[in-house]
């Protein structure tokens, strides 16, 4: 992975010092809230409704065992105990208080990591792929791009105060892991005509209050533009993006509003007056920063498949893990490893210090010192031997980590919601965690197959709910909480918003409403080989909402 | 003048004596406060024969398009306005004034930059408004060579000598090639004042 030289150690060094001196002007009255705010917001500390809510960046999701110690470490000292990993793959800390968070940036510093651009109207941590440069199925390694975009994004002088925030996420893949297209700038690696690789450029997707699927701008930008181009685009955006309307601020808005072929245009001439300026990237940089992600020297494992048969055949539970935790990887004798933080019944994406130190020490002996967030709340290790897997899982079993769920229903996104974020109208845990318990049962589970529910407390969809097989949406009508229901959206290679079903449900009749839902699903599949989104897809919403609105059906 | 940053001008770094100025200097370049001779021209004034004023982008570019200049001429561009629109005037003007309506308004930043490294200008391009002083040394980078200081805030944090900037630069502006003294592999540059 990307290693801190000197110079990047004393960029994080001197932007700690910034931070330190506008937190004591704050602490001594100097600053008022009001112009403390944009400069805590800039180094990722929100306030929330209870406290202080620090956001550690967690570049591309990739981080190695000693980081993640000193995460859990941070977690001890200064908060409760526990992290919060984000759909963003970033850590969220929900305790801090104000005077210790110059500390926390420090200690963040001596193991390379940050706050940096994680909140803000700036360009903010770039997402990719959590299986990057493991993956059977990989054009290239995302995260050479991403940390090159990283550098050049890193208080870019003239992006800092954008109409709003801005987010990129890279995909290598030919399966879209990233969820590219519902990101501001998606860019998707692909082998060019004349050999070599480039990037297909996706612009204007997004979440919030108004989804949109992002619209393709260029269909092969070269890797030595890709930088002259995004500053292209942010150019266009920080010029032309409404700033009257902090609802409509995002670029997808400009997009709509201005129309794919005329934006393009502007992109377009923008791009060839600094196409061949400082910024074209020489191909020894990309070399220089590919040397920092070579594949580890993984060991050979010629017997770990015929191992692992045998022990799967032993062991039903370690079986079923190894069925839904596991991803093929580029090399045969190995696999990419999901460590669900979805226990049933839990809060998703929420570590305890201990499960923290327990996976970077996990990391350090079995995954080659590689451990990745996903965007979907979980912990990965990239590399993993076959015959490693056995004692892995024992490990992970007895940290109360070892649940064989990803990718099935209760492995649930959702936003913190009202249980502790400003914005929302709704909670999104509780929700979570009675649905988790409600159809927690692995045979269940696997019956019902791959679905994805995501949960958001309010439109501003942290909880990514448009794209939910099936959606939830926490609303407030006059004082009560309501849940919304929508079926039918996805964020991968072929992303689709989902489209609400009807009214809204209150709390305690959700898990039935999505219980229904499910078991309409279950009764009109074709076989057990078509799932959700598939069957959705084939029959629409009728069915759904004949059973959930029946009166009205009829 | 732009100011001379390549011989190691550090912004914030104040002069003792020229600190002490009174309120009345109120346009700050590296080191010091100085007393602003420029004027803005009343929308409804008619043109002055000498001096130096401050006209709007629309009725500069008239007057740059019909008449004759008599008189030192700035352009103020309000963050909206399009500054590409001065491009084939620039050795006409003698400053252009980015107006922040709002810090959160980074256009400013953007028409700086054209400024700076598309047409090459050279005049003064000052910033004026509601810029914060955290913002000061990003703007430097993207070409602005003054700033109208009226927030007593940043007053505040300019006289005690703050200049919050994070030297080592992952991303060379025009402004900034000027700056490197410590060169990195392909972009990175810190100032290394």
């Amino acid at each position: 992975m990307y290693r801190y030289d000197e110079f990047d150690a004393d960029f994080v060094r001197q932007r700690v010092a910034q931070f330190r001196n506008q937190v004591e002007r704050r602490l001594s009255g100097e600053l008022t809230e009001d112009q403390f705010k944009p400069l805590r917001l800039m180094n990722g500390l929100y306030l929330q409704l209870h406290a202080y809510m620090l956001r550690v960046a967690i570049p591309y999701g990739t981080l190695n065992s000693r980081q993640m110690h000193k995460l859990a470490d941070i977690a001890t000292k200064y908060d409760r105990g526990y992290g919060h990993f984000t759909t963003r793959q970033n850590l969220q800390y929900n305790w801090p208080s104000l005077k210790d968070t110059p500390d926390i940036l420090e200690e963040l510093a001596d193991v390379e990591m940050h706050a940096i651009q994680t909140s803000g109207n700036c360009i903010r941590n770039v997402t990719t792929d959590h299986f990057a440069g493991a993956a059977h199925d990989e054009i290239a390694d995302p995260r050479v791009y991403a940390e090159i975009i990283r550098q050049w994004s890193s208080l870019h002088p003239e992006f800092t105060f954008l109409p709003r925030k801005f987010k990129i996420a890279i995909n290598g893949a030919r399966a879209d892991r990233a969820a590219i297209q519902v990101h501001d700038i998606g860019l998707q690696l692909v082998e060019r005509a004349a050999g070599g690789v480039g990037f297909a450029v996706y612009v204007g997707g997004g979440q919030g209050r108004t989804p949109m699927i992002a619209k393709k701008v260029a269909d092969s930008i070269a890797e030595e533009d890709i930088l002259s181009y995004l500053e292209a685009i942010l150019r266009v955006y920080n010029r032309y993006g409404r700033r009257d309307n902090k609802y409509k601020a995002r670029i997808k808005i400009l997009v709509h509003e201005t129309g794919l072929e005329e934006l393009k245009s502007a992109i377009e001439a923008e791009w060839a007056n600094i196409k061949d300026s400082v910024l074209k990237v020489p191909q020894s940089e990309i070399d220089r920063i590919n040397d920092y992600f070579a594949m580890p020297s993984l060991k050979e494992d010629g017997e770990g498949a015929s191992k692992l048969a045998l022990t799967r055949a032993q062991d039903a539970g370690f079986s079923q893990w190894v069925s839904q935790n596991t991803f093929a990887h580029k090399v045969k004798d190995h696999v990419c490893v999901t460590i669900s933080l979805k226990p049933v019944g839990g809060v998703p994406g929420d570590a305890t210090d201990k499960q923290m130190h327990v996976v970077a020490d996990l990391g350090a002996q079995y995954g080659y010192d590689e451990l990745r967030i996903s965007h979907e709340q979980n912990i990965i290790l990239p590399h993993v031997a076959k015959s490693d897997l056995y004692p892995l899982y024992q490990a992970l079993v007895t940290a109360d980590l070892a649940e064989a769920n990803a990718g099935l229903v209760t492995d649930i996104i959702a936003c913190p919601g009202l249980d502790y974020c400003a914005l929302a109208n709704a909670r999104s845990i509780p929700i979570s965690q009675d649905i988790s318990n409600r159809l927690g049962a692995i045979e269940r589970q696997k019956d019902i197959g791959a679905l994805k529910i995501k949960i958001s407390g309010c439109i501003n969809a942290c909880g990514h709910h448009h794209v939910g097989h099936i959606g939830i949406l926490g609303v407030d009508r006059k004082g009560e909480e309501l849940y919304q229901i929508t079926l039918g959206g996805s964020a991968d290679e072929n992303t689709s918003i989902g489209a609400i079903l009807g009214r809204g449900f209150p709390a305690e009749e959700v898990t039935d409403a999505i219980e229904k839902v499910i078991d309409t699903y279950l009764g009109l599949r074709l076989s057990e080989d078509e799932p959700f989104i598939d069957a959705y897809r084939r029959v629409g919403p009728a069915p759904f909402k004949e059973a959930l609105y029946p009166a009205k059906a009829a | 003048m732009r100011p001379a940053c390549g011989q190691g001008v550090k912004w914030g770094e104040m002069m003792t004596d020229q600190s002490k100025q009174g309120a009345e200097a109120t346009l700050y370049r590296p080191h010091a406060f100085h007393i602003d001779d420029w004027q803005i021209l009343d929308s409804e004034a008619a043109l002055p024969t000498n001096g130096s004023y401050f006209l709007g982008l629309e009725r500069a570019l008239d007057l740059l398009a019909n008449g004759t200049l008599s008189f030192k001429l700035g352009v103020i561009v309000d963050a909206g306005e399009d500054v590409t629109l001065l491009g084939d005037y620039l050795d006409q003007i003698a400053s252009i004034a980015v107006h922040f309506p709002a810090f959160s308004d980074g256009r400013a930043f953007s028409s700086a930059r054209l400024l700076a490294e598309r047409y090459a200008y050279r005049g003064e391009v000052r910033a004026t408004g509601a810029y914060i002083l955290d913002q000061m040394p990003m703007l430097v980078r993207c070409g602005v060579s003054a700033f109208d200081v009226q927030d007593p805030n940043v007053r505040a944090g300019l006289e005690r000598g703050d200049w919050p900037d994070v030297t080592n630069y992952y991303q060379p502006t025009g402004n900034d090639e000027q700056l490197v003294n410590n060169p990195r592999p392909w972009l990175r540059r810190s100032v290394g004042l």
